[in-house]
């Protein structure tokens, strides 16, 4: 009895060693098999263990439970010692070069057109205008007549106009808009139209084809300093509050007093330059109170509403806000300067 | 319109800092829009006056000149070395001094010209930017002050409203209006003989709507010739060349007084009788450019008994020009029409100044004046002798009719708080006339010469101009709150565009202009292509019927300058005649995406040419996104398209997209090699998606089966029509299909092919049991084999 329980106390003491011993996941699984296997002499002394008095086995069973738990033990501390080892091989394998490149996905980009024109849009949305859209093909009557440009006045020459056949035109402005806004609706209204115009025009700085956006706003008791107030608000969340505005009188049929509105140039910071001229201002937009005929064009009572139209070209302000000093980039959307947006 | 400053100045009491008065043209709405400095503003150029002038030393052509350049007699003469032909003592000239800039970018220094010292430069008028003779130096007048800055000449954009400006006086008046200075009409008087006019020249106006007032005075004996000094300076100053005495004086008042005058030889009157009447249909004349034009009853023209002598109010005819034999001139002062100017003109395709002038109106009341005043200046500068009285022929008069203005309306539209006196003010300093005022309102009568003010709010506009828009306190209004309505088009026009962007595809803006055979060549429709009445060149001669044609430009476009490989979208309109009489065109919006070259480039798997099914997954992923799921999927037979490459998802019978590639043909005829495959997605057919309705499906509790099918079919049985069989056989639990593989090859029949399909199985309800799977695939594969004859592919 005595040298069974040794035996067992051997086994145990020879199987810590083994295990000890292992220096890989496959030498400690042949070690598992040896001692802990079907086969091993430990998993033999425990069937053995039947054939001796109740006493006896009670004694020698606890000393084998005591050895095979301490085996087990031992050998899932240096099983796992061993797979950290092995797995702190193969990270130290995994290394990459990380100055190589990433994978290429294609990334898509608006046009800075679009861009700046939903800058705009939402300037102009979260003040609470909203948008209005209106054909690029029109009749004389949207886009002039009823805009207070009386047929054959000089005004009309302001606006190169490019003709369709039956006295049809492309709208040389967006504001035959406003004029279908006010038609098919009752003041008050504040909308904004951007869209497509064409004028009959192609040098370095006009395109034959450019967008603008107009605004409007009917209600009643708009004054020419809410027209200040809101075109301000505008520039400054256009091109930062650092820059000064003024408002200068201008002249255009379909609004009375008229303005065009300056920011101080954002090239030179209103020291004079090249692009403002030496000015040190930079025109961005035109504007003025709604004419009285113009209201009266689409049946509203001058007495009762008043208002102010504005419009900008898409093109200008993202040439100024860019740096662009060429209107014909836009149009020929060569990639590289498509990427660069 | 170019004015000197120093002649401004004649006008008005404007002695300020030039840029003080620059600013002040700009804020009172004469934009300035250039500026020649001749020294006024940089005191860099001033006048001087060769005292003496002794040969160089060296150089034969070159002179060394003494010039006084300061108005201090104290300060010793410069030293300039010079080359001017014709130069002479006593000259009166411009002088750049050291650290002058002249208009060209030239700077002036000190130097050292060929052995002789040299403290600047005598200039011509090209080099200071006057007129463009570079042959000699520039001559100046005594009214140039030795050692003073010479001039300033200013350009000012003049709005169409505002022909009152387009003169010395004219802006003068308004300059003094805004800075509160006196103005100084000039001052003349015309010393006439005892010769009565009618004498000498008779008028009949018979076209009494194109010429309402024609006034006329006859100068004899006058010599032609040069303009003195002065007055070529001032014409030049103006931007008009000198041509001589007589014809100077004329342009001169134009710009003096801002009336077109017109000078005739009297003596090529036939019977000294001008006649203005319309036109005769097909009527010829010569005008003074050499230029024959053929007229219509529509223009007014000044004749004599016998033929046509000039087109009023635009051109002289050289029938009747001053030339260097005239003796006797016909003066001609007049108001024509300003429409019929106009159509004249736009018809006849000249602009002159006179008919600029004419077509936005003159100060019709005051014609006589600048008669008078031409008169004068001719006897000054040509000799001769004025007879007596003008012949003045009037028709119907107009005079400037009174317009009330309410105070309480000029503050309800400026959002100002003036007061009657204030308004008041403003309009005496613009020569208005106020007959009547009272705390509500005043009576105004405008001056003639402004055309523009005719009602309540042309005042209102003076006011807000003159009192200065920067007074104006700017306010943020209460916005009306408004519902926008809905604009699905629009909504689906923004949101592809977003999805697309976010495909990787970046943003074209291209032309709606095209021309007829770039549609052909694209394989467009021609026959509803609009055909714009004047375009600008060939190439944009009509508005595109496709968006096609604008890719395959980009496209050329970018692999010209070494970008084969694009992935790009458009979100924009094709334009067609639609033939019907109320609405004769239509404008359709389109998004249209391209890939063409290959894919990105990386270094961990070769780059590939893009193909149909890049596109394809494009097109399938915007569908989904928008919420717009096609019905069916069909082969599209169109002449731009590849024949075997093209495809068309549908939904409710409409075309959503047609996509595949760009037909070989078209490509080849934009010189692009390499395939290119387009998505053509129909705006208006997705719009009634815009909005798609998503309902939360509940997530799945009980656990998913994957099972993997290879099939073999016949190759050329469409994949999508087993995957309906297999959908409809699999029934509600499945949950997805995953095609995985397809393959042809040898390990296969001929004429076959595997296809090999993921599907994942999942009932809302409970765990699928083996048994239950197993028989749903049974079902399945009878269904692929009794349908297609597809089998179970065995290894």
């Amino acid at each position: 009895m005595a040298s069974l329980i040794e035996e067992i106390r051997a086994l145990g003491t020879q199987a810590l060693a083994d295990i000890r011993a292992a220096a890989s996941l496959e030498q400690i699984e042949q070690v598992r098999v040896a001692v802990m296997g079907r086969k091993s002499r430990l998993t033999q002394l425990m069937r053995e263990l039947g054939a001796l008095s109740e006493d006896e086995r009670r004694k020698a069973g606890m000393v084998l439970n005591e050895v095979k738990d301490a085996v087990a033990d031992e050998l899932k501390k240096r099983r796992a010692a061993l797979e950290a080892a092995a797995r702190a091989r193969e990270i130290a394998g995994q290394s990459v070069d990380i100055t190589l490149p990433g994978r290429a996905r294609l990334f898509g980009r608006r046009h800075p057109l679009v861009q700046v024109r939903r800058q705009i849009e939402e300037i102009f949305i979260s003040m609470g205008f909203s948008i209005a859209l209106g054909p690029e093909i029109e009749n004389d009557f949207h886009n002039f007549a009823a805009l207070n440009f009386p047929d054959e006045h000089p005004a009309r020459d302001m606006q190169d106009t490019f003709y369709l056949p039956g006295g049809w035109l492309l709208r040389t402005h967006t504001s035959p808009v406003q004029i279908r806004a006010m038609l098919a609706t009752t003041p008050p209204l504040a909308v904004i139209a951007p869209g497509r115009v064409y004028r009959a025009d192609a040098d370095v700085t006009h395109s034959p084809q450019f967008h603008q956006v107009e605004g409007l706003l009917v209600d009643r008791r708009v004054t020419l300093g809410d027209l200040k107030g809101v075109l301000e608000a505008f520039a400054h969340r256009m091109f930062g509050a650092q820059y000064q505005t003024r408002f200068r009188p201008s002249f255009f049929p379909f609004t009375e007093p008229s303005a065009e509105m300056d920011i101080g140039c954002v090239i030179c910071s209103g020291v004079g330059c090249r692009v403002c001229g030496g000015t040190g201002w930079l025109e961005i937009l035109g504007a003025g109170m709604v004419h009285p005929a113009v209201f009266e064009n689409v049946g509203y009572d001058p007495e009762k509403w008043t208002g102010f139209a504005f419009g900008m070209g898409i093109e200008r302000i993202a040439m100024l806000k860019y740096g662009i000093n060429d209107i014909r980039l836009f149009f020929e959307n060569d990639k590289r300067f498509l990427e660069q947006f | 319109m170019q004015f000197s400053v120093r002649w401004l100045q004649r006008y008005a009491d404007l002695d300020m800092p030039v840029q003080q008065l620059l600013n002040g043209l700009t804020m009172a709405g004469l934009a300035v829009e250039g500026v020649i400095d001749v020294g006024l503003i940089s005191g860099k150029i001033v006048a001087g006056e060769i005292l003496d002038i002794q040969p160089h030393s060296t150089a034969k052509k070159l002179h060394v000149c003494s010039v006084q350049a300061s108005s201090d007699p104290a300060v010793p003469p410069l030293r300039i070395v010079c080359g001017a032909p014709g130069m002479k003592v006593g000259d009166r000239v411009p002088v750049a001094l050291p650290g002058a800039i002249l208009p060209g970018g030239r700077v002036i220094e000190r130097c050292d010209i060929r052995g002789e010292w040299s403290e600047g430069m005598l200039c011509s008028g090209a080099e200071v930017g006057w007129n463009k003779d570079g042959s000699c130096l520039l001559q100046l007048d005594a009214a140039y002050p030795i050692g003073e800055g010479v001039d300033a000449l200013v350009d000012v954009g003049v709005t169409p409203n505002r022909p009152d400006c387009l003169s010395l006086l004219g802006i003068a008046r308004d300059m003094g209006a805004y800075f509160r200075r006196a103005v100084h009409p000039p001052k003349f008087r015309c010393i006439e003989t005892m010769d009565r006019t009618d004498d000498f020249a008779k008028i009949a106006v018979e076209d009494k709507d194109g010429c309402p007032r024609y006034t006329a005075r006859v100068v004899r004996n006058v010599r032609v010739g040069p303009s003195p000094v002065w007055l070529a300076r001032a014409v030049e100053a103006a931007g008009i060349r000198s041509i001589n005495n007589i014809v100077d004086v004329t342009n001169f008042v134009l710009i003096e007084l801002g009336h077109p005058l017109h000078a005739f030889d009297l003596d090529k009157i036939a019977a000294h009788t001008v006649i203005v009447r319309r036109a005769r249909e097909g009527e010829k004349l010569v005008t003074l450019d050499g230029v024959e034009r053929t007229l219509t009853p529509e223009d007014v023209l000044i004749t004599d008994p016998t033929r046509p002598i000039a087109l009023a109010g635009i051109m002289g005819g050289e029938n009747s020009e001053i030339s260097d034999s005239t003796i006797n001139v016909l003066l001609e002062s007049a108001y024509f029409d300003p429409v019929r100017i106009r159509k004249t003109r736009r018809r006849l395709d000249i602009q002159t100044d006179a008919s600029f002038r004419f077509e936005r109106g003159t100060d019709r009341e005051n014609i006589h004046v600048a008669l008078n005043r031409a008169a004068q200046l001719v006897r000054e500068v040509a000799g001769g002798e004025i007879t007596r009285g003008f012949l003045d022929v009037v028709g119907a008069r107009t005079k400037p009719q009174p317009i009330t203005l309410r105070i309480q309306r000029v503050n309800d539209i400026l959002g100002a708080d003036l007061e009657g006196s204030q308004i008041a003010d403003i309009l005496v300093a613009i020569k208005c006339e106020i007959t009547h005022s009272d705390h509500h309102q005043l009576v105004v009568v405008p001056p003639s010469h402004r055309v523009d003010l005719l009602r309540e709010i042309d005042l209102i506009e003076e006011i807000g101009r003159l009192y200065g828009y920067e007074r104006i306190r700017a306010t943020v209004p209460y916005l009306p709150v408004q519902t926008a309505a809905e604009n699905p088009l629009q909504e689906t026009a923004d949101r592809i565009g977003e999805i697309l962007a976010a495909e990787g595809l970046s943003e074209v803006v291209t032309y709606s202009f095209t021309d007829r055979e770039s549609l052909e060549r694209a394989r467009q429709s021609t026959a509803d292509a609009v055909e714009l009445v004047n375009p600008l060149s060939r190439q944009q001669s009509v508005l595109r019927t496709s968006l096609l044609v604008s890719f395959l430009d980009v496209i050329a476009h970018n692999r010209k300058h070494g970008n084969a490989d694009l992935a790009i979208f458009e979100v924009a309109k094709s334009y067609h005649c639609v033939g019907s009489k109320d609405v004769p065109y239509q404008e359709r919006q389109y998004a249209m995406a391209a890939l063409a070259g290959r894919t990105p480039t990386h270094w961990s798997e070769p780059p590939r040419p893009w193909d149909f099914f890049d596109i394809k997954g494009i097109v399938e992923r915007v569908l989904r996104r928008l919420g717009a799921a096609p019905e069916f999927i069909e082969r599209k037979g169109r002449p731009d398209f590849h024949p075997g490459r093209t495809a068309c998802f549908t939904r409710e019978g409409r075309d959503l997209c047609v996509f595949g590639q760009v037909n070989p043909e078209v490509a080849a005829a934009w010189e692009i090699r390499g395939d290119i495959f387009l998505a053509e997605f129909d705006l208006e057919a997705l719009a009634p998606c815009a909005r798609p309705r998503i309902g939360f499906r509940p997530l799945g509790q009980f656990p998913a089966v994957v099972r993997d099918l290879a099939l073999v079919a016949d190759r050329n049985i469409p994949a999508g029509e087993l995957e309906l069989t297999l959908r409809a056989a699999a029934g509600d639990l499945l949950e997805s299909l995953v095609l995985f593989d397809v393959y042809e090859g040898d390990k296969i029949p001929e004429g076959k092919r595997s296809l090999a399909w993921s599907l994942t199985l999942r009932a809302p309800d409970r765990t699928l049991t083996d048994g239950e799977i197993n028989t749903l695939i049974e079902h399945i594969l009878s269904a692929l084999a009794g349908k297609h004859r597809a089998e179970l592919r065995t290894l």
